[in-house]
Formats: C-alpha cells, sequence, structure tokens
C-alpha cells in the first residue's frame, strides 16, 4: 500500500470505546462493525484526514517507543482493513483494492 | 374487527384489521409495507394504516397483502402480475440472457413480505430501546414456579441454534429458533418476544396453516448465549465488544429486507438506532460463548449459570 496516501475517518461512524474487551466501529452506512484492541484504537485516534500512513506510523514510534518494523506492520494492516470495510477512505481517492500490496 | 395486541413490559402495539375504506399512510424511515386494511395503534393512540410496500400511491413491487377472513392473522396473496426476483437499480426486473424475467415463487414473496412485517414491527419499538434480531429464544421455567426468564440463542445460520433448541428439556423451552423481539420496559430490564419461523411456515411440506401469532407472553432476558460449531463443548463469558459485534451482524440480518429499499438518509438512521439500542442491551445482559458438540446436554452447561441454578 502507498503510506504516502492520507486516511479520512467516513461519514457515519459510531466508535464505541468503554467497554472492557476491545473498543467497537459501526459504520452506520453499511451496518459494518470492527472490533479494536488498544493498538488498533490508537492508530484509529491519529486517523485525521491530515496525517499521512507515513505520519501516523512517525506517531506511533514517537508516542509510544514502537519499534519501526512493528509500527509499520500495525498501522498498515489496520488501515488496509479499515479501507476494506468501509470505514476511512483516501483523500487521493486512490483506494487501496483488497489483496493490494507494495 | 380482528385483532390482537402486541403487548410487552415496555408497552403495547395493537394490530388489527380496520376500516377498509380507512386510508393513512405510515411511514417509518421512509418504508411503508404492504398491509392493507390493517391499522397499528399504539399506547399513544396514533393509529395507522400501512399502505402497500414502497410508496405511498398504493403501488408495489411486491404486492398486496389484504387481511383474513377466517381468523387468520394475516393472510396474503399476490399480485396479478407477478413479482420479479431482482431488480435493478433503475427499477426494471433483472432479466436472463435469454430475455426471460427470474419471478419469486409464492412462498418466496411471502417469505418477503413477512421478514419486512417482522422488520417494521421491530422498529416500532427502536424508541423503547427495542430491535429484531435473527436469534433463537428459550424459557427456563423449573415446575411450578411462575418465574420465568429467556435466554437468547445468538448464531449466525448453521451455526447449531435450532440444534441447540431441541436438546432443551424441562424446565426448558424452545419458544423461537429464528426471529425474536427485544424490548427494554421502562425499568430498564429487557423483554423478548419470539417470532414464528417464517420459511418453516412457508416452506415445510407437512405445513399447517399459519394462523397467529402470539406477542402477548414475552419473557425476561438476561442471558445471550452465541452458538458456534467447534470441537469441544464450552461455556465461557463473552466480552461485552464481541458480544455487540456478533449481535449486531445479526440484527443486520433480520432487517435486511427492510432496509433494501430505504435511501441513503433512512439506512443510516435505521441502522444508528438499533446499533445504540444494542450497545444499551449488551451492557445489561451477562453474554457467553458456547461451542457447540451435538451431542452435549447443552442444558445441563447452561444450567451452571448461577441465574438458573435451582
Amino acid at each position: 500500500m502507498n503510506i504516502s496516501f492520507t486516511p479520512e475517518k467516513s461519514k457515519n461512524i459510531i466508535k464505541i470505546d468503554d467497554l472492557k474487551d476491545y473498543a467497537v466501529l459501526f459504520n452506520a452506512l453499511t451496518a459494518e462493525t470492527m472490533g479494536l484492541n488498544l493498538t488498533g484504537l490508537l492508530i484509529w485516534e491519529k486517523i485525521n484526514g491530515k496525517r499521512t500512513t507515513k505520519d501516523i506510523i512517525k506517531v506511533m514510534i514517537s508516542e509510544f517507543s514502537v519499534e519501526l518494523e512493528r509500527a509499520e506492520d500495525d498501522v498498515t494492516d489496520l488501515i488496509r482493513r479499515l479501507d476494506r470495510r468501509m470505514f476511512i477512505k483516501f483523500k487521493e481517492q486512490n483506494r487501496i483494492e483488497p489483496g493490494e500490496s507494495d | 374487527m380482528e385483532s390482537f395486541v402486541l403487548e410487552t413490559e415496555a408497552g403495547s402495539i395493537a394490530v388489527s384489521c380496520a376500516d377498509p375504506k380507512a386510508e393513512k399512510v405510515f411511514s417509518l424511515f421512509g418504508e411503508s409495507l404492504s398491509l392493507n386494511r390493517t391499522e397499528i395503534s399504539s399506547e399513544t393512540g396514533s393509529h395507522i394504516i400501512l399502505m402497500s410496500a414502497g410508496t405511498n400511491t398504493g403501488t408495489s413491487r411486491f404486492g398486496k397483502m389484504v387481511s383474513g377472513k377466517n381468523g387468520e392473522k394475516f393472510f396474503f396473496k399476490l399480485d396479478p402480475e407477478e413479482t420479479p426476483r431482482i431488480f435493478m437499480r433503475d427499477g426494471t426486473p433483472a432479466r436472463n440472457s435469454d430475455g426471460s424475467i427470474n419471478y419469486l415463487s409464492e412462498e418466496e414473496w411471502m417469505w418477503r413480505h413477512l421478514s419486512r412485517l417482522s422488520a417494521l414491527i421491530g422498529g416500532c419499538f427502536f424508541d423503547k430501546g427495542g430491535f429484531l434480531i435473527h436469534s433463537g429464544l428459550v424459557k427456563f421455567q423449573p415446575a411450578g414456579s411462575e418465574k420465568k426468564r429467556g435466554v437468547l440463542l445468538a448464531g449466525a445460520s448453521g451455526s447449531g441454534k435450532s440444534t441447540a433448541s431441541g436438546m432443551f428439556l424441562p424446565p426448558w423451552y424452545s419458544l423461537s429458533d429464528d426471529l425474536t423481539l427485544i424490548v427494554k420496559n421502562k425499568n430498564g430490564s429487557y423483554y423478548a418476544h419470539p417470532f414464528p419461523t417464517w420459511s418453516r411456515v412457508l416452506w415445510k411440506e407437512d405445513k399447517v396453516r399459519f394462523k397467529s401469532v402470539d406477542f402477548s407472553n414475552p419473557v425476561e432476558l438476561g442471558t445471550v448465549i452465541f452458538i458456534d460449531r467447534g470441537p469441544e463443548a464450552k461455556l465461557e463469558p463473552a466480552g461485552k465488544g464481541e458480544a455487540l459485534c456478533l449481535l449486531t451482524e445479526l440484527v443486520k440480518q433480520a432487517n435486511e429486507h427492510f432496509v433494501l429499499q430505504m435511501d441513503r438518509k433512512n439506512i443510516v438512521e435505521f441502522n444508528k438506532k438499533y446499533f445504540l439500542n444494542l450497545n444499551s442491551f449488551v451492557r445489561n445482559v451477562n453474554s457467553y460463548s458456547y461451542n457447540l458438540k451435538i451431542d452435549n446436554t447443552f442444558w445441563k452447561e447452561v444450567e451452571k449459570i448461577s441465574e438458573f441454578r435451582t
């Protein structure tokens, strides 16, 4: 995936983050849910329509002392899954197709 | 006038055959359903006539539904024109490669209608914390006891809900294995109403003619069990987040035919309402997951939960 693209949250997403096991995202248009562990929730919170995927990886490294390889894997994997299930879209409008990798 | 009342601890809805000349249009989330000559009144006294499905003009791709003459609460008949199975985005029927149209069978048509009717009734309870869900329901009621408690058996098609329902012996009683309406009362307790398994009513070879649904006898609901196939029978607590995700999918399934014809705005509104109700629901019930082993006496496992110890 192209980590220079800028993810932004889709409209109509409801976030429930006060449950004990994991946070839940709900896309009210597609009625899809996605469970997020703590790392996933932290990444989700960094998506603001301004940061590129690369920026988010950097933030994870600097704020949470995550190693580069781990941060890249976690961020790109989650952003790819969020995109496939329409929880985010990319401002560049170049959507990542399911299964695509670079 | 034929009538039945959908009563719950949280309120009631009466459905009855009304004056056939009376015409009012009720629309829920932009949808109206073909319930010609059928009136729904709520506790608030509002009266509703549901017209032909999809539009307020009386025309419908789903045909018409009329009230029964011989005590049946619902009786359906096909529109004079047959109903195509699939429509294109512009509303025209999809055609096969040879140009022919693939029509619904009478049973399929009825099933779609009943599914939409069920979802509509569920939608009537959104404002009371309710929702319709694709799940089974069992009742626990020891002999001589007035108190009865419900367990929601949740699971995708093929997960073993019906099998699990069949495993119960008294004091367990299976009430539903397909659709259940859940409603919250003023005190925050949840009550469940079993719905018929419409496909069984319509397709079973030795089917008994469907006459009515008993909506008047809900059970208090405090437990949800997620059924799945697995090599080893095991009952263990499920997380709230996990429960919320799984239940959302099952509510989506129960309402998919109802949502099908809504516009984008109404779909979002409809989905938000039941999701927020589910968010409240999972916090107020105990959830468990169970890997179902077919030869296991499931009910004995469930009775280990403190709520069901006698």
